[in-house]
């Protein structure tokens, strides 16, 4: 029986993710003169080519700058000082990594673009001609990555922070050390592993980003951008290479920085002493830090409370005006009661429904089989479950076309396939983080006093393992809902999903629709991470 | 519950090349509770895995009683384990935990909750039914899970080294009280550790172990007083050794007493101060010997570091090891 399970898991998983991959990789040096690395040599000889490659690395050089000071400074400010509401404010930065990228985007541009309602008001009050600002290109996308992707630093940072040794900082002010040397000597050695291990995630996420480059990128070309075109023009073989490409530099980066973070990690010893908060004990000190908090609040929800307002803007009203005036509900009336409009918000949820249980039904055995059994296969197992992680969007949507183009072209299940294999990495993380907790003990108390099999599994080990299933379940239910790049990639015109639908409403001037449908998906999303969080507490 | 002996013979087994138990041979009488005792990796925690069912016995027979259990499947067995780090469900309350055994066994609902009341108050755990598990303090875990196999009334009871992660005052109290529990429920029972003042405070017979062998059974003041070897002298205390033509002697620390007129004459070269009792290094003819005393017993006796002091040896104390050690002394 489980020679069986792991038979099927890995057919499975050699059909769905290694074939595909390997196809690419294929047909990244088919030419019309036949097997070739002409392809390669167009994409680095040609100008514009060349010029997309070096936008793609600067692009995902700065966003690990950017967001890793952002991160790191929020993660020391949120963890290392006391201060009121430092909980809840902890909880809001963590917002961004549910709220889908493209929902962001379109905010962004309600409120920084060129007739946005921010850029506007600056205009205004400062009586100026031009905008103070240009929220495209580089420093527009930017600006997004430094919203949505400081949270891999953030979160690493924050654990690192807590982890601090109180004694060891102790020990060396007992020694003489000044407050930089602290810093110097015992703190950034401390939390150098998460700042190599954030950098790669973001630098990955940052090479691989498509929403912001495609929709505010203008003239700034990269990869991701470069592919899509590639794709559109059906010059299959140049995009696969492109994925390549893009592969590799991302596989760089991580054999670089893995190697660097081996270098400066190390085990800590007996750690007793947590550190506690540093009390800020100078009144103007602790204002600024209180206006730093707020600051940081409103930014995060700024775009959020942005989306709903305009979710009410009645259609046709607000053209000239720099605010809208007029509200109501006629936008979500229509998505209600007009089935064309109704479509692309059912289809999505049927997608990621589907996406979500595939996932899972992939996730489970395979988190069982790489954490509880001792196969020779395990590392095989481990490679193929963890693959799409190194593969970005826009890469994953081009292996399904080479993969499976014959078979499943314009078919309705190539979408939510995509999703599904995007996101098993996480859903095989989440699962597996909760085989890893359930100790074999447990089991083993429960036979020893006599229960049988079946009763050891419902009662005993189901119940350990579920938060974690319901957790991937979620996850992946939350991300494939507002997926955008797979989606622009593979929809077809039967297939819209709702980020498409967003986004062609956008162009169609219909920003109060647009809005709604993001409104809706924000909705799902937190009730989904509300769910999650109470998950979170139920494991711990 | 049915009182049965626990007979154990011929027992192998491997991991891989390892020989992990080596030919065991065992006997548990009714009642009794008999500790196996030896470093970690001398195979005392497998031979009670394959006791209880955990691990397949490969070779060899267990008998409860009369009824040889080697191939049963461990849920048959009724012999009940309390793990080192409890295995408590951590998604049940204390009360579901407690209960989870009976209800295994189909115990009615009204005799359970007498059942349940009973053990709490045994272990007193009277109050704390729906608390979870994470409330619990290391010692109230513990209490738990001997609350939960004794409340199935096992035939067998197992511990794998039960108290090793609490501290040193909570487990000499809990050892006391595991102690009494065993002895007033008279369930026949294996007490893994490799605390030899452990081994010693609660079991009827030591077993000690080392390398997959039995080394010694024996009440714990013969495994003190008269160790088999020098392995089993080592592990148990302190001792003084003495070679004479390829046959090794050694006597425990007390066996020695100093006296004013005392045949041997030997100079202080180390103190320790332990409370009532103080432990001497004596230079003695080109080596040295372990010496306890008891304060009370030094009157006048001065005991500095450099002081001569004369002392007596009691001969008949000097017990004669199976095997030679070359390296000691």
């Amino acid at each position: 029986m489980k020679n069986l399970i792991k038979l099927v898991l890995l057919a499975l998983l050699v059909v769905l993710i290694l074939f595909p991959s390997l196809r690419t990789l294929l047909v990244s040096f088919q030419t019309d003169q036949g097997f070739s690395f002409s392809n390669y040599e167009y994409i680095f000889k040609t100008e514009g080519s060349l010029i997309a490659i070096k936008n793609t690395l600067l692009m995902g050089a700065l966003t690990v700058l950017i967001c890793g000071f952002i991160g790191t400074f929020l993660a020391f400010f949120v963890h290392y000082f006391d201060f009121p509401f430092k909980k809840i404010l902890d909880r809001i930065l963590l917002l961004p990594l549910v709220v889908p990228g493209l929902i962001i985007v379109f905010a962004f541009v309600q409120l920084y673009g060129e007739s946005g309602m921010v850029t506007k008001t600056l205009e205004t009050v400062f009586g100026l001609k031009e905008p103070l600002y240009r929220f495209s290109g580089l420093w527009g996308i930017l600006l997004v990555h430094a919203y949505t992707q400081y949270i891999y630093f953030y979160m690493n940072v924050s654990v690192a922070v807590k982890e601090l040794d109180r004694s060891v900082i102790e020990a060396s002010i007992n020694l003489g050390a000044s407050s930089f040397m602290v810093f110097k000597s015992i703190i950034l050695p401390y939390i150098k592993p998460a700042l190599i291990s954030s950098s790669i995630l973001t630098f990955m996420t940052g090479i691989g980003s498509f929403s912001a480059p495609n929709i505010i990128g203008g003239g700034y070309k990269v990869l991701t951008t470069q592919i899509l075109l590639a794709k559109a023009n059906l010059f299959m073989n140049l995009a696969a290479s492109q994925v390549v490409v893009l592969f590799l530099f991302a596989m760089t980066y991580m054999g670089i920085a893995r190697y660097y973070e081996k270098k400066v990690s190390f085990s800590t010893g007996v750690r007793e002493h947590v550190i506690e908060p540093v009390k800020i004990k100078n009144k103007a000190l602790k204002i600024v830090m209180v206006m730093i908090a707020l600051s940081v609040i409103v930014m995060i929800f700024l775009p959020i409370v942005t989306i709903l307002i305009l979710s009410f803007v009645k259609p046709g009203t607000w053209m000239i005006e720099i605010y809208p005036k007029e509200f109501g509900l006629d936008n979500y009336m229509r998505i209600f009661t007009k089935s064309r409009s109704l479509a692309p918000f059912l289809n999505s949820l049927k997608m990621a429904v589907l996406a979500a249980f595939l996932a899972l039904f992939l996730a489970v055995p395979g988190a069982y089989i790489t954490t509880k059994t001792d196969t020779k296969l395990k590392p095989i197992f481990e490679f193929l479950l963890m693959l799409p992680f190194a593969l970005p969007a826009s890469a994953i949507a081009i292996n399904m076309i080479n993969g499976f183009s014959t078979v499943l072209l314009g078919k309705w299940i190539m979408l939510p396939l995509a999703y599904f294999i995007s996101m098993l990495p996480m859903a095989v993380r989440s699962v597996t983080i909760s085989f890893e907790r359930l100790k074999d003990e447990y089991a083993e108390a429960s036979i020893n006093l006599g229960a049988g099999r079946s009763r050891t599994f419902l009662q005993v080990i189901f119940p350990l393992i579920a938060p974690g299933i319901w957790s991937g379940l979620l996850l992946v239910f939350i991300r494939s809902l507002g997926e955008y790049t797979i989606s622009t990639f593979l929809y077809t015109a039967s297939n819209r999903p709702i980020s498409i639908a967003m986004v062609n409403s956008i162009f169609e001037f219909e920003i109060g629709l647009a809005m709604a449908y993001g409104a809706l998906v924000l909705l799902l999303t937190f009730i989904g991470s509300g769910i999650l969080k109470k998950l979170q507490v139920y494991t711990e | 519950m049915t009182q049965v002996d626990i007979r154990i013979r011929n027992i192998n087994h491997w991991y891989g090349d390892n020989h992990v138990v080596e030919d065991v041979s065992l006997d548990v009488r009714e009642g009794e509770l008999v500790a196996l005792l030896g470093p970690s990796g001398c195979g005392k925690t497998t031979l009670l895995r394959l006791v209880a069912g955990l691990i397949p016995l490969k070779d060899g027979q267990i008998y409860f009683g009369e009824k040889d259990v080697s191939q049963w499947q461990p849920q048959k067995r009724n012999a009940v384990m309390v793990f080192q780090s409890y295995a408590l469900f951590p998604h049940m309350s204390v009360e579901e935990n407690i209960s989870y055994g009976l209800k295994v066994r189909k115990i009615n609902h009204h005799v359970r909750k007498e059942l349940i009341q009973e053990i709490m108050e045994k272990v007193e755990l009277t109050g704390y039914a729906d608390r979870k598990i994470q409330e619990l303090s290391g010692g109230q875990q513990q209490r738990v899970a001997l609350a939960r196999s004794l409340v199935v009334e096992p035939d067998v009871l197992l511990f794998d080294e039960p108290l090793s992660n609490l501290d040193e005052k909570l487990r000499v109290s809990m050892r006391q009280e595991i102690r009494k529990i065993q002895k007033s429920s008279q369930i026949t029972s294996i007490y893994v550790t490799h605390d030899q003042e452990e081994a010693m405070s609660i079991a009827d017979r030591i077993v000690i172990m080392n390398k997959g062998k039995i080394q010694q059974i024996g009440s714990p003041r013969e495994v003190y007083e008269k160790p088999l070897n020098t392995f089993v002298a080592n592990f148990m205390g302190e001792s003084n050794y003495f070679v004479d033509n390829g046959v090794t002697r050694m006597c425990r620390p007390d066996a020695i007493t100093l006296s004013t007129h005392g045949e041997y004459q030997g100079k202080v070269a180390w103190v320790e101060y332990l409370g009532s009792t103080q432990r001497l290094t004596l230079d003695w003819e080109d080596r040295q010997l372990i010496v306890d005393v008891f304060n009370r017993d030094l009157k006048d006796l001065s005991t500095n570091h450099g002081d001569r002091v004369s002392f007596d040896m009691d001969k008949r104390a000097l017990v004669t090891l199976e095997d030679t050690t070359s390296d000691i002394i």
